[in-house]
């Protein structure tokens, strides 16, 4: 099983750039982990209580498939080249989100509620969305 | 005027990861306010970025880790420690007792950063076999490192720490950089670089390279320590280090390379103590680690209290 760590409530910033750049927004992972990882007591607080996560749990998934499914999308200190960093790249927050807000409301409720839901890769990768190509799944 | 401090632990903290602290707790802090991340021991294999938040001269992010939680001189399994790397995409930020093994990545990227400030990072231990500190595309920053060391274990590229931003203004005090992979150990291609008290160590004659701003009571194993004219600078010397195949470069008791050839306080009141938190005296020796005879040393660095911590990073 994996577990993965979802902002549900978005970062702002007043300068655009950083904003865009920046800050996290709502249904954007932060980290991914393993079965039984131990979240700290922010990451767990549920949403109707002022907590700023959720987390989706996905059985029959390793963190590796989720992490090639996803992580590797993420901008890593091993992935920005040198010639990257020399052009001045941008090293942006995320590349994919869950489209938290098309869950359905059973589930949405259950993550206010209760900050955590567990559900399929199968089931929850249709609410993944790449925000470059604007896909899904 | 207020800290606000949460804790990154394996279990049983307000975050598991940096980079959950960082997500949480992302904003803008008030002047006189500061926002605190306590690092405990366990492996923290994410990658963090630091953006997205307002920092202020007097409102400023610190990561830390406290004495009992802190790395002594040399990767240890058993402290505080990150695989993931950082990249600091703003503009004041502190980092104070870390340790990095990030493998074939880099251990902390300064960049995008647009406006000036300062960037702090003391009392670092870095091992992978790329380069611990790299510095890009930022605004008018001042970075200081001190008590640090930079260790490329193998291959790599070149610098163990590299400078190439016009605007940027780098200062290294007692910072020891060893390159095992032949590369170069400080390496400029843009902006202002200062070295007091540095000890680097390249396997290909170029422990020191580029142009250098200012270089003065450095110390290097081949002959450029001395290029840029500065005193105190000491070339072609053989430095004797506890452990240096495993990554251990306190200084041995035979070592005439370094101890005591440094110049005292090169950081105007900055840091008076080495990487281990021993207090630094008389000449200080050049690099992260002051020697002390048998039954000092270590040995202070884990009696610190957590208070004594805590007020330490006050201070950083």
């Amino acid at each position: 099983m994996a577990e993965i760590l979802i902002k549900a409530i978005d970062a702002t910033h007043l300068n655009p750039v950083k904003n865009q750049r920046g800050c996290y927004k709502r249904g954007d992972p932060v980290v991914i982990m393993p079965d039984g990882w131990g979240w700290g007591t922010e990451e767990t607080k549920p949403p109707i209580d002022g907590g700023k996560f959720v987390i989706i749990k996905i059985p029959g998934v390793t963190p590796q498939q989720v992490h090639d499914a996803i992580h590797a999308r993420w901008p890593g200190l091993q992935h920005i080249l040198e010639s990257e960093l020399q052009a001045g790249m941008v090293v942006r927050r995320r590349q994919l989100t869950f489209n938290i807000d098309l869950l359905p409301s059973a589930v949405k409720n259950t993550l206010n509620r209760t900050g955590t839901y567990t559900t399929t890769w199968a089931a929850i990768k249709s609410f993944v969305r790449d925000k470059v190509s604007n896909t899904t799944g | 005027m207020a800290d606000t401090v949460k804790t990154i632990k394996s279990s049983g903290g307000d975050y598991s990861s940096l980079a959950g602290w960082e997500a949480g707790q992302q904003k803008t802090i008030s002047a006189g306010d500061r926002e605190l991340a306590e690092y405990y021991s366990f492996d923290d294999t994410t990658f963090c970025t630091i953006d997205g938040w307002t920092t202020v001269e007097t409102g400023y992010i610190l990561v830390y880790t406290p004495a009992s939680e802190r790395h002594d001189g040399k990767w240890n399994v058993a402290k505080a420690r990150n695989t993931g790397g950082i990249i600091i995409s703003e503009e004041y930020v502190r980092l104070d007792g870390l340790q990095f093994d990030t493998g074939a990545g880099r251990s902390i990227i300064i960049s995008v950063s647009a406006g000036t400030g300062e960037i702090r990072i003391s009392n670092l231990f870095s091992t992978n076999t790329f380069r611990s500190i790299d510095i890009y595309s930022v605004g008018a920053l001042t970075i200081k490192v001190w008590n640090a060391v930079l260790y490329v274990s193998g291959g790599g590229q070149y610098g163990a720490i590299l400078l190439n931003d016009a605007d940027a203004t780098l200062y290294c005090y007692n910072v020891t950089a060893y390159h095992a992979g032949g590369y170069l150990a400080f390496y400029q291609t843009a902006g202002s670089m200062n070295l007091v008290n540095c000890l680097g160590v390249s396997g290909i004659a170029q422990a020191f390279y580029g142009t250098m701003a200012s270089v003065t009571y450095c110390a290097s194993n081949d002959a450029t320590a001395d290029d840029w004219s500065g005193a105190g600078n000491r070339i072609n010397q053989t430095f004797t280090f506890v452990d240096s195949a495993n990554g251990d470069f306190h200084l041995a008791s035979t070592d005439a390379g370094a101890r005591d050839y440094g110049v005292s306080d090169p950081g105007s009141g900055l840091f008076s103590d080495d990487i281990d938190g021993v207090a630094r005296s008389g000449s200080w020796d050049i690099g992260a680690d002051e020697y002390v005879a048998a039954g000092g040393g270590l040995s202070i660095s884990a009696a610190r209290s957590y208070t004594q911590a805590v007020n330490r990073a006050a201070v950083y």
